[in-house]
């Protein structure tokens, strides 16, 4: 849309993250082929959009931590209430699904629902980013959600598969976890096997696809009505919806975790 | 340098550099958020740990002293109850003794009182004798008077001169 010499820039629909700059390369890396190629033969890694959106949201995380925890008391003030409330909350949930176990994996769990709730809610608090081109002021959205792109959300879903095979591998040894998928009858193993595939594409897609979806239909409903039907939407798709999914996501990761755990005897809790 | 796009869904090398940030997120979880608050809740519940403990050493020593006051007002109790029975015990005494005196000094009276009458009595006896000795004399003295012509009488006096004498 153009008001004057003021040009406003609907979110994008289905274009790729775009590369913002390369970070150069090693000089031992150029003699390797294959990693100029995946550099785009630019002799540096691409950082595109979604990484630069990560970074602020990691900035914001750490803003706010900062200042829940600035000065920390006895008796505390408001912005420890809330710290701690988030804390508890994080803890409860956590405890809840792992019991004993929820000191080994608190860590992961609760920077994974941070980390995946700061990208969701990222879009509906758009920061406008300008810039002059051909004598048209430019404005767009400075940051793209992070999750609505495929790289953010499998790389977490990997993590969350590294957490629980190590869980798994560590409990049962690694021959138990093979003799695992032959359970309950040997020829089950292709079927065991979907399933563990299933587990990380499962949260990935599902992350993804929502957070996704959600940026095209905003982005269509933009284009169609520019002013006023947008802005109640965001509610849905970047509140809701963001907030459902990042829950989904932490409740998955540790039903799975849980279910790696099995049997295992729970640990003492303090 | 014009930004160029890449493919709206694929696996690149921005996984790498997602999973590099999410450790970053992960260490500042830890350093900024989780650190100190498990930091500050451990102190606190030393702390509320410390509190109870005292508490319930103060609570005992509370019962301690409860004890004690009570044994003390037993042995306060104990000793007024001495000191009653032994007020009782003297009261008894007292009472005892006032009334031998009493019954004493009452026998005395009586015995005076008896000396006394015994003494009146005789004085009384006498007083009569003397008087019936004197009433016999003047009777004896007109019977003698009249009676000495009448022989008739004479024995008349005599019974009477001898009711007299039967009388002392």
């Amino acid at each position: 849309m153009r008001i004057g010499p003021i040009q406003f820039i609907t979110p994008p629909l289905v274009e790729g993250p775009a590369i913002m700059f390369y970070v150069p390369l090693p000089h031992f890396l150029h003699q390797i082929p294959f990693a100029m190629e995946y550099t785009d033969g630019k002799f540096g890694l691409p950082v595109t959009i979604t990484v630069i959106s990560t970074w602020f949201v990691i900035l914001v995380l750490t803003l706010l931590f900062k200042m829940g925890t600035k000065k920390l008391e006895m008796i505390p003030g408001r912005a420890q209430v809330v710290a701690e409330s988030v804390y508890d909350f994080l803890h409860g949930i956590i405890h809840q699904m792992l019991g004993g176990w929820t000191a080994t994996y608190f860590t992961y769990l609760s920077s994974l629902f941070v980390f995946i709730l700061g990208c969701n809610l990222l879009m509906f608090a758009p920061i406008p980013w300008g810039g002059f081109e051909d004598g048209v002021f430019t404005i767009a959205p400075a940051f793209r959600a992070p999750t609505a792109d495929l790289n953010t959300t499998v790389a977490l879903a990997m993590l969350t598969t590294l957490t629980f095979l190590g869980t798994s591998i560590k409990l049962n040894g690694i021959l138990g976890y093979f003799k695992g998928l032959l359970e309950p009858m040997p020829f089950m193993l292709p079927i065991n096997l979907v399933g563990e595939l299933a587990k990380p594409t499962n949260i990935s897609i599902r992350l993804f696809g929502n957070m996704f979806a959600g940026m095209v239909i905003m982005g269509l409903i933009y284009k169609a009505a520019p002013m006023v039907i947008p802005a109640p939407l965001h509610l849905y798709f970047d509140i809701f919806s963001g907030v459902v999914q990042s829950f989904v996501f932490l409740m998955l990761s540790m039903v799975y975790i849980q279910g790696s755990l099995g049997d295992a005897e729970y640990p003492n809790e303090k | 340098m014009a930004p160029t796009n890449m493919p709206a869904v694929s696996i690149d090398i921005n996984m790498f550099w997602q999973i590099i940030n999410f450790f970053i997120l992960v260490f500042i979880f830890n350093k900024y958020f989780k650190a100190p608050l498990l930091r500050l809740m451990d102190s606190r519940k030393e702390k509320i740990a410390a509190e109870f403990s005292e508490a319930q050493k103060n609570k005992e020593e509370a019962a301690l002293k409860n004890k004690e006051a009570q044994q003390i007002l037993k042995q306060a109790k104990d000793e007024a109850t001495k000191i009653v029975q032994l007020a009782e015990k003297k009261a008894d005494e007292r009472k005892e003794n006032i009334i031998s005196e009493a019954s004493i000094q009452r026998d005395k009276m009586l015995k005076s009182a008896e000396l006394e009458i015994q003494k009146m009595m005789h004085a009384a006896k006498k007083e009569l004798e003397v008087e019936m000795n004197g009433l016999a004399v003047k009777l004896a003295e007109k019977i003698i008077k009249e009676n000495l012509d009448s022989n008739l009488e004479a024995a008349l006096a005599d019974k009477f001169i001898d009711e007299v004498g039967g009388v002392k």
